[in-house]
């Protein structure tokens, strides 16, 4: 298990110049339902909690994965607000295992926003799509009670786990939890088929050597759209 | 190719074609970053390859083993078809070693570890002692690896149940009261790595039952009025697509129906053979039962015989599938536009045809060589071998008369 809290972590500062610009897609950042108690936390002016629950892809890269590069993103367009990153999570971790984690997260502080990246383990591990449902519900519902809004994210685009495994009642069963009042879903499955259709970002069709690059520049646009994406659900 | 083809009065070329479409598709949804993989039957209907594989296995052994058990009594029937459940075990195991192998060694190739994680061989690395031998009493399966056990486990248990088929009412009912009460109490066999099985074979066994009885006990006329059930085969494949391109892609205007059939609708599951694609399948069935008579014209035509030959010889076609499966996805991973796609699939139906097509001439051979040759007269003692056949009175089946003594003395009965 990993966490890693930030207390006062600020990232007002400029954002690292970028070798490439990350490819944009409107469809996929824009939320269903807008997020609320993310905006009213923001207008009142103190400091923001920000929640990642996650398995490898949201704990693996440290430093450099998706979550930083989201806050950071946020902190360059909300210059006055003040972002701590929490993320837990660790390989193999079910939303179920995570489950706990978050009720005793939520009841230490008020987090106005929760990221929640899940489906892959379930999927491998031939969970059933309901149990999963269930658990992402009781989250979303505690999450909404606490005023605090929940962004759902899904497996990652990867042909071989689409082959090898049956992922498609995950994926719906993850949208059917980002039903509920103060729960969006972050289609990044979606996200990232469009860039590997395109060309521009597909790691299953990355040579070894630079594996590492595409893996860190994943991670940096996944948190930049992930950023348009809360933007746009507090209407910035 | 068409002479390498299996056919007799009795035989079904329609089984053996959707047989073999069901191991095409299996090979081309497979594959990472196959096209066809988007364009099977997973894509339009509720139900996939799987349901056809595992009706048609039932029906199969409905025909084959039913045979032996009415020819040679019930026990002889029962161990030819575990003697076939040791075939697919080995098979299966052959397998499990061939996957590993391959699976491990891409990855690190390729240098894409997580493909461990996805495929479940991480455990293999983690705890190998512990692992060979989950996998031996079939609680370890890895992804793709899923199918095999739970054809073994509904051939064993069609052992055990095969004198049933002489009642099929009774034993459609057992096997629909053992569907809904596994379901209802969420029982599964279990796995090492995971809740249960990927098909728990409870819930699926009713498939391969009603494949069986209509194999052994087919009924003399459809179901009466025919146009109803046209109606209602076409309304469930009709409601398959609504929800495929409807509530699926459009989860808010789910969220417009009643909160219990939204829940139902979203999370159709394959591990239980969930009710819907049940009835896809069914649906699929009545229809293709409708529409293609057994004596149909292109079934016996040369397009159609790589998929009736593959269907023929299902076993070194399936394995044969998953061994080149690889090969195709390594191809696929160096690029996947159009020549690529063409060269893996065209290559697969080629080479699996031709697999089919050398266990076709390979069987007939066989049979050729141990078929007695009747221009050579036999002086036939006054006392010998008699044997009687079809006695199915007291349930066990055949008497066997050895020895010229009379019919039921000395047989088995």
């Amino acid at each position: 298990m990993l966490s890693a809290a930030h207390p006062r972590a600020a990232w007002a500062g400029p954002e690292g110049a970028l070798p490439v610009v990350c490819p944009s897609s409107a469809d996929v950042e824009t939320p269903d339902q807008p997020l609320d108690h993310l905006a009213a936390a923001i207008r009142s002016g103190e400091p923001l909690d920000v929640l990642a629950l996650g398995s490898a892809n949201t704990v693996a890269s440290g430093r450099a994965g998706y979550p930083y590069a989201m806050v950071q993103a946020l902190a360059a367009a909300l210059p006055h607000t003040t972002f701590r990153l929490t993320i837990q999570g660790g390989r193999g971790l079910t939303a179920g295992d995570l489950l706990d984690d978050l009720r005793a997260a939520l009841k230490r502080q008020h987090i106005p926003l929760v990221i929640w990246q899940t489906g892959t383990v379930e999927a491998v591990r031939g969970i059933r799509p309901e149990e999963l449902r269930d658990v992402l519900e009781e989250g979303a519902s505690m999450i909404d009670a606490q005023r605090g809004n929940l962004v759902l994210m899904d497996p990652q685009f990867s042909r071989f786990l689409r082959a090898n495994t049956d992922i498609d009642p995950y994926e719906r069963a993850i949208a059917a939890a980002a039903e509920l009042p103060g729960a969006d879903l972050f289609r990044r499955f979606d996200l990232m088929h469009g860039w590997a259709e395109d060309g521009t970002l597909d790691l299953e069709r990355t040579a070894a050597a630079d594996q590492p690059a595409v893996v860190s520049l994943l991670n940096r646009c996944i948190g930049r759209a992930l950023a348009r994406f809360v933007l746009n659900g507090i209407g910035r | 190719m068409t002479t390498l083809i299996r056919s007799s009065g009795s035989r079904d070329l329609r089984v053996d074609f959707f047989r073999g479409l069901a191991l095409w598709w299996i090979y081309t949804d497979h594959i990472p970053g196959d096209v066809l993989g988007n364009y099977s039957l997973q894509s339009v209907a509720l139900c996939d390859a799987a349901e056809i594989f595992v009706l048609l296995a039932g029906f199969g052994a409905g025909k084959a083993y039913a045979a032996v058990m009415d020819r040679d009594g019930y026990l002889y029937g029962a161990a030819d078809a575990m003697k076939r459940a040791w075939t697919l075990y080995i098979a299966h195991i052959f397998l499990f070693v061939v996957y590993a192998a391959q699976v491990s060694y891409g990855a690190t190739l390729l240098n894409h570890l997580n493909y461990l994680d996805e495929s479940r061989l991480n455990v293999l690395a983690d705890q190998p002692y512990e692992a060979l031998m989950q996998a031996l009493t079939l609680r370890y399966q890895p992804s793709l690896l899923n199918i095999l056990p739970l054809y073994i486990v509904l051939l064993a248990l069609f052992a055990v149940a095969m004198p049933l088929l002489r009642r099929p009412k009774l034993l459609l009912g057992l096997s629909l009261a053992t569907y809904v009460g596994v379901r209802a109490v969420g029982f599964n066999l279990p796995s090492w790595t995971d809740d249960g099985w990927f098909f728990n074979p409870f819930t699926w066994q009713l498939l391969f039952v009603i494949g069986a009885i209509l194999a052994y006990a087919p009924p003399r006329r459809l179901p009466v009025p025919t146009a109803l059930f046209d109606g209602l085969a076409v309304a469930a494949l009709a409601g398959g697509l609504v929800v495929i391109f409807g509530v699926w892609q459009y989860p808010r205007f789910a969220a417009a129906l009643p909160w219990r059939v939204t829940h139902a609708l979203l999370s159709i599951d394959k591990t239980n053979l969930d009710p819907p694609r049940l009835i896809s399948i069914l649906a699929l069935l009545w229809l293709t039962v409708r529409l293609v008579p057994a004596d149909a014209r292109w079934l016996q035509s040369r397009w159609a015989s790589p998929l009736v030959l593959m269907g023929q010889h299902s076993l070194p076609v399936f394995c044969f599938g998953i061994f080149i499966g690889f090969f195709g996805r390594m191809a696929l991973e160096t690029g996947d536009a159009a020549p690529m796609q063409v060269l893996v699939n065209l290559g697969g139906i080629a080479s699996m045809t031709a697999v089919a097509g050398l266990a076709a001439w390979y069987g007939e051979r066989g049979r050729a060589r141990s078929r007695p040759r009747p221009t050579v007269p036999l002086p036939v003692p006054a006392r010998t071998v008699t044997q009687v056949s079809h006695d199915v009175v007291g349930g066990f089946g055949a008497a066997r008369a050895v020895g010229g003594a009379p019919a039921g003395g000395m047989g088995r009965a």
